[in-house]
């Protein structure tokens, strides 16, 4: 049973959010955490390709880069058992690659970070790959991360969380806001946080909120395993709509995505797509999960199997095993120039912050910002 | 070829094709292969086209190149993106790309033949006198064709984009991939229309395809200097025809000291540019790509 007042509500359970309600209940705030799921991190901050961000995927915003960069070693040192090492193999397409390999090794040196040059025939067929480098930038495993958050919500004891409920309407204020659940009750608060990742506008909209600038794109993750000689390496081909297969954390499978092909669906402003019209209960404001959707889209798998065949010499190396689908955001200005900022609004009417971030390393913003 | 990848290229420097045209294309495929994909090279756009396309089976991507490339470096840079085990480079109408021409175009790969060359019936008596003169200086046997339409394996598009690093000319190339081959001809016309001056920005970058700027300084300095020694020469022989003066002695000076200009800049650009072909190897240094959009697959 809910008592009815918080301190602070924060609204969505992914990664960010559970985080969110950590700092919050750390401050001594009590603190209530709404999750429509059943349980937490099960979406976005789980179907994703894990990677913790070391910049080197940002050779266009250096930004951006040192952004990754400096939290990535905060994220080792606050989450070690989350973290899965193994031999990252970055390399530059010789066709259609938005930077040279030229550039990309001096982006690398101008990051600071280690490298070692490989031969590109190694691992790849001739003409297709210009340079090939052996770095550090390792995965995260999601459902290690999801038990040490919960492990310490639950420890925190001024934390309550509200699974399976989702917020249906509220009032903003600039002394007591007030939000209305599915499950009947409402809930008067002195501040709120949104942290609903592909569900943002839906909620802002909910509250009479102006939506922010994203884009909506149903995004597909093929799990699979590798043969016993691929196993602990993992390859990112650069800079443009390429390809990358990386352990997926220590899960045992390894993940494989591709851009252009991984993102099937691309929506503006709110995640509505056709499919949602195939069937009742999946609306922008309640997303269903889509991988245990009988009307999900079709899986993209043969056409990043035949691009990832086109780069490697070792062809059947990898056994497909599932695809994963969930609903993906993004801030449409990192169109330009590949950028992932991080956002985090404070409405001036209200206390009422926005959190948005396609990044897991970028969790640390919070900390500033909610203290 | 219902157990083959197939990717589908289609240059244009015009009008994209209609949706209606693409849908069209994307549905004959699905009827004929196992897989495939499209992909469109935008050669000479200077912009994003803006399209909205949803409801293919296979991904459609879009190769931007980059204004000042060449159109043979804009079609390599789609073949870079090909991922198919097969690859049809089509520049004729896209409305002659129908069931029965795809599998026509793909039965000889059947037999083993990894490269099959689309000749137009309509094409011109002046190309065909050209290429004639062309192949009749060539010392290989195989003959340099202008093609409608070309049909790669996957291995032989491989060697000819490991040879586009040494030759930008892909019939040249095609003439010398080491492949079993077969040449048809097929009655449909280019689509690829340019204008003078996409034809004349073409040439011209055919022609400095390979110049740096020393290389370029002393052969303009010397075309100067032709070119003025030229209409030195007409002034003095229309001076002679007009007025019957004959040319004075400084006419007759600048005529030899223009050619001889012109002989010495010439060399001293041709050696240049051996200089500098021999200091900076053959790899090329950018890929022609501005930009690449991919459609996904959404059936």
């Amino acid at each position: 049973m809910l008592k009815g007042c918080y301190d602070r509500v924060v609204v969505g359970g992914g990664l960010f959010g559970a985080y969110s309600s950590l700092i919050l209940g750390n401050l001594g705030h009590t603190v209530l955490l709404v999750e429509q799921a059943s349980e937490l991190m099960g979406r976005a901050s789980f179907v994703n390709q894990a990677r913790l961000h070391t910049g080197l995927h940002y050779p266009r915003s250096i930004m951006t880069a040192r952004e990754s960069l400096r939290y990535y070693a905060k994220f080792r040192e606050r989450f070690p058992t989350a973290v899965f090492d193994f031999h990252q193999i970055y390399a530059v397409s010789k066709h259609n690659s938005k930077t040279s390999p030229h550039d990309f090794q001096s982006f690398v040196n101008r990051l600071g970070l280690d490298f070692e040059l490989i031969d590109p025939q190694r691992y790849f067929n001739p003409g297709t790959v210009e340079l090939a480098l052996k770095v550090e930038e390792p995965t995260f495993d999601a459902q290690i991360l999801r038990k040490q958050i919960l492990n310490e919500i639950e420890s925190a004891g001024n934390i309550e969380l509200c699974l399976d409920t989702a917020v249906i309407g509220g009032q903003l204020s600039d002394t007591v806001s007030s939000l209305s659940l599915s499950n009947g009750s409402t809930i008067e608060t002195n501040g709120i946080v949104i942290a609903t990742y592909a569900g943002v506008n839906s909620i802002r909209q909910l509250l009479g909120l102006p939506n922010l600038p994203l884009s909506f794109e149903l995004a597909e993750i093929i799990l699979g395993s590798v043969s016993p000689e691929m196993k602990g390496i993992g390859f990112t081909v650069m800079d443009g709509p390429f390809w990358s297969m990386m352990p997926f954390g220590d899960s045992g499978f390894v993940s494989l995505t591709s851009v252009g092909i991984t993102p099937l669906r691309k929506k503006q402003t709110l995640p509505i797509f056709n499919c949602q019209n195939l069937r009742t209960g999946c609306t922008p404001l309640k997303l269903s999960n889509c991988n245990s959707c009988h009307v999900r889209p079709a899986s993209a798998l043969a056409h990043q199997l035949q691009q990832m065949k086109l780069f490697l010499k070792n062809q059947d190396f990898f056994t497909p095993s599932k695809s994963l689908i969930t609903v993906k955001s993004t801030l449409n200005t990192a169109e330009v120039d590949d950028a992932r900022p991080t956002l985090i609004q404070k409405e001036s009417e209200s206390r009422t912050w926005t959190i948005f971030s396609g990044k897991v390393s970028t969790l640390f913003d919070l900390e500033g910002v909610l203290n | 070829m219902k157990q083959a990848y197939v990717s589908v290229i289609l240059p244009f420097s015009g009008e994209i094709p209609s949706i209606q045209e693409i849908t069209t294309l994307d549905s004959a495929l699905k009827m004929t292969t196992h897989e495939h994909e499209l992909i469109l090279i935008a050669i000479f756009n200077s912009g994003m086209i803006n399209i909205e396309i949803e409801g293919l089976y296979g991904p459609l991507s879009i190769v931007y190149t980059n204004s000042i490339s060449s159109q043979n470096s804009s079609r390599v840079a789609a073949f870079g993106r090909a991922t198919g085990d097969f690859i049809i480079e089509w520049q004729g109408n896209i409305g002659a790309l129908t069931e029965d021409a795809i599998l026509e175009m793909l039965e000889p790969t059947n037999k083993g033949i990894e490269l099959v060359e689309l000749e137009s019936s309509f094409q011109p008596r002046s190309s065909r006198i050209f290429y004639k003169f062309v192949n009749s200086l060539r010392s290989s046997k195989i003959s340099i064709r202008k093609t409608v339409g070309l049909v790669f394996s996957r291995r032989a598009l491989g060697q000819l984009l490991l040879g586009s690093n040494f030759e930008p000319q892909i019939n040249v190339l095609c003439s010398e991939l080491s492949v079993q081959r077969t040449s048809r001809i097929v009655p449909v016309n280019f689509a690829v229309n340019q204008g003078f001056r996409k034809r004349l920005a073409e040439g011209m970058s055919l022609l400095a395809k390979g110049s740096r700027f020393g290389t370029v300084i002393p052969l303009a300095l010397a075309t100067i200097s032709a070119l003025f020694g030229i209409f030195v020469t007409l002034y003095a022989l229309i001076l002679y025809l007009v007025d019957g003066k004959s040319p004075e002695g400084w006419t007759t000076l600048m005529i030899v000291t223009g050619l001889g200009q012109a002989s010495v800049l010439a060399l001293i650009g041709m050696t240049w540019s051996r200089i500098d072909s021999l200091s900076r190897g053959l790899t090329r240094s950018r890929d022609a790509t501005a930009e690449v959009v991919v459609f996904a697959p959404e059936k």
